[in-house]
């Protein structure tokens, strides 16, 4: 009898938790904040998720409530309470328990300027980069289906992958053209990473057009003293893999701006030599400060 | 009543604002709270993915459907079990749930081994995320899908060769008396205890992702990248640097090529190539979870095994290739 409670106890705690995770993905979604810990491409499978809990979190209070031994029991591997003292239940139950709290209590926080310290900027981007020791796209390595089939794995799906991306890396050079063409560049969310991609490819090209971007202000200790970065977190998947993407710039009158503090500025692209290599810098025109945006963060 | 009780908690957890404690709480500890929500919020829909999958494969999969599919000759067996797991499109949160129940089911451990170690790298996600990532130098997407097949098969065979086909998993004591799963009410009950499993392995499992989530937050928020950069020059080490730093990060294999690309500039393409392989392959979450399921000898051999296969692998081909 005492065990069989000791079941029904445990289905009633994993209800609540299953509840909780509920209401703090739900809340996350209405509000819009799940933005600031996964990105959009991601929200279907939050959708998923949150379909899953409720399901889950109701079915388990259901089974609390059962007398039903054989509802109870599960034989799938688990010993439940049986081993372990109260104190590992409470610890494993607490786990369980803290990102719930932790989700619904702590403000949501902004990835901040001593993160940027942590993992260091891109410059331009390191996405179309080349690592030292492999030879680019022109020269030896061909992007085509051949290649593609000498791929020891199943080579149908990754075919059909290839064709996908050669579709949208067609889009990208078409974009590059439209900017090469046009005398200002307003770097809107959207095509930020794209932009900065072209800037760290093809630096020489956007020289002397002009600019208009928004970001925070991001000074390095290493740094002249009014130089600083324009910057912004660009997001794959979640926060965890959030890039750091900036563009060096310098100001006059720097004291009166600070660190994190959101900016919109305009001015002509030139470059600067740093870090032995030459980086996109902005000469400022105009600059203003401005709210943090809604959408912090680039994906 | 109990439900009363439950309703008047949550509204008072979504409700109350507690101002107060929140401007007592330290930046970087809300720092490492984002990036450790962050984590979970990913996973959770893909750990569901993986204990359902698994619990499905518990209800209406039998022993002989497992053991009539996988061919008699331990050896034989490797390349197909490889070439299988390039159809699954699951990452590591998912696969371990479903390894474990298909050897529970019969399944021999190298070919378990195999599914773990390759399927969160030979996917078509992964190889298009990849290839997106490297765009300039799509050598890196083929190497990272040629290197993990290679490696599929050559951890599997070390781990038959070191393991035979032992049982390394834990089993509880109903399950070693074997007790009969409900008969009654056949499908009625079957839906219903597919539940049951998800949830109770939802549970048994997550704790180990909670925790993995948790570690990585504080190395995300506190951890100096730049330290790593002072280490790149070295080609013997940076291999290692990169591997542990992959291993320390654990992210999801469809965005850690990202995170790879942001080092493009200094690491070289081998030790980007081991961050690649060796992260998905394992990882801190990843092996929190194994140490749940697997004993913990064999864990430490796996690791073992992998380290020394990913990092021997990865200077051959620097050696010859690059």
């Amino acid at each position: 009898m005492q065990e069989e409670r000791d079941y029904n106890t445990h289905a009633f705690f994993r209800g609540i938790i299953l509840l909780g995770f509920f209401l703090l993905l739900f809340r996350l979604l209405v509000s819009g904040d799940i933005f600031l810990y996964i990105a959009p491409k991601m929200i279907p499978f939050s959708y998923f998720a949150l379909v899953i809990l409720l399901v889950l979190g109701v079915m388990q209070l259901w089974r609390s409530r059962s007398d039903n031994e054989d509802e109870l029991y599960c034989n799938c591997g688990f010993d439940h309470a049986q081993t372990g003292s109260r104190f590992q239940t409470l610890f494993i139950y607490s786990l369980f328990v803290l990102p719930v709290l932790t989700g619904l209590w702590f403000p949501t926080t902004l990835l901040d300027s001593s993160i940027v310290a942590k993992r260091g900027i891109q410059y331009g981007s390191g996405l179309y980069s080349h690592p030292p020791g492999l030879p680019s796209s022109e020269d030896d390595i061909p992007f085509d289906v051949a290649n593609a089939e000498d791929d020891p794995n199943d080579p149908t799906t990754y075919v059909k992958g290839v064709d996908v991306l050669a579709d949208l890396m067609k889009e990208i050079e078409e974009m590059k053209v439209e900017l090469l063409g046009s005398e200002k560049i307003s770097m809107d969310d959207e095509r930020y990473m794209d932009i900065m991609n072209f800037f760290s490819e093809d630096l020489d090209l956007f020289i002397g057009k002009e600019i208009e971007l928004i970001g925070f202000v991001y000074k390095e200790p290493d740094f002249e003293d009014n130089h600083f970065v324009i910057a912004r977190f660009g997001m794959t998947c979640c926060v965890a893999d959030a890039t750091v993407y900036g563009i060096m710039s310098k100001a006059d009158e720097m004291d009166s701006l600070k660190e994190d503090e959101w900016i919109r500025a305009t001015g002509r692209l030139s470059k600067i030599h740093l870090y032995d290599a030459d980086l996109p810098f902005l000469e400022i025109t105009t600059i203003e400060k401005i709210d943090q945006p809604e959408d912090p963060y680039v994906y | 009543m109990s439900l009363l009780l439950i309703g008047a908690l949550l509204c008072f957890f979504l409700f109350v604002g507690f101002t107060e404690i929140q401007q007592a709480i330290p930046k970087s500890l809300l720092l490492v709270n984002t990036t450790f929500l962050g984590i979970v919020l990913e996973a959770l829909p893909f750990v569901f993915l993986g204990v359902f999958t698994s619990a499905l494969i518990q209800t209406f999969v039998s022993e002989e459907m497992v053991q009539r599919f996988i061919p008699k000759n331990p050896f034989v067996a490797i390349v197909p079990a490889v070439l299988v797991t390039a159809i699954f499109p699951v990452c590591e949160c998912a696969i371990i749930p479903v390894v474990r129940r298909l050897m529970k089911k019969g399944m021999p451990l190298h070919i378990g081994v195999i599914f773990i170690v390759g399927a969160p790298i030979l996917n078509p996600i992964v190889f298009a995320s990849t290839y997106y990532a490297f765009y300039s130098t799509p050598g890196i997407a083929y190497a990272r899908m040629g290197l993990a097949f290679v490696l599929a098969i050559i951890i599997g065979s070390l781990i038959f060769t070191f393991f035979r086909n032992q049982d390394q998993l834990k089993w509880t004591t109903d399950e070693l008396l074997d007790r009969p799963i409900e008969s009654s009410n056949q499908d009625l009950n079957k839906m219903k205890s597919v539940f049951y499993h998800a949830s109770d392995e939802f549970f048994d499992m997550g704790k180990y992702l909670i925790i993995g989530a948790m570690i990585a937050g504080l190395f995300q928020t506190f951890f100096d990248r730049s330290l790593l950069v002072s280490l790149s020059d070295n080609d013997a080490l940076s291999p290692l640097i990169m591997m542990g730093f992959g291993f320390i990060l654990s992210l999801c294999s469809e965005a850690d090529a990202f995170v790879a690309s942001s080092f493009a500039h200094t690491f070289s393409a081998g030790s980007l190539l081991a961050f690649l392989v060796y992260g998905p392959m394992l990882d801190l979450k990843s092996t929190i979870m194994l140490f749940a399921y697997f004993r913990a000898k064999f864990v430490i051999g796996l690791m073992a095994i992998i380290t020394v296969s990913v990092y021997a692998v990865i200077l051959i081909y620097q050696y010859v290739v690059l």
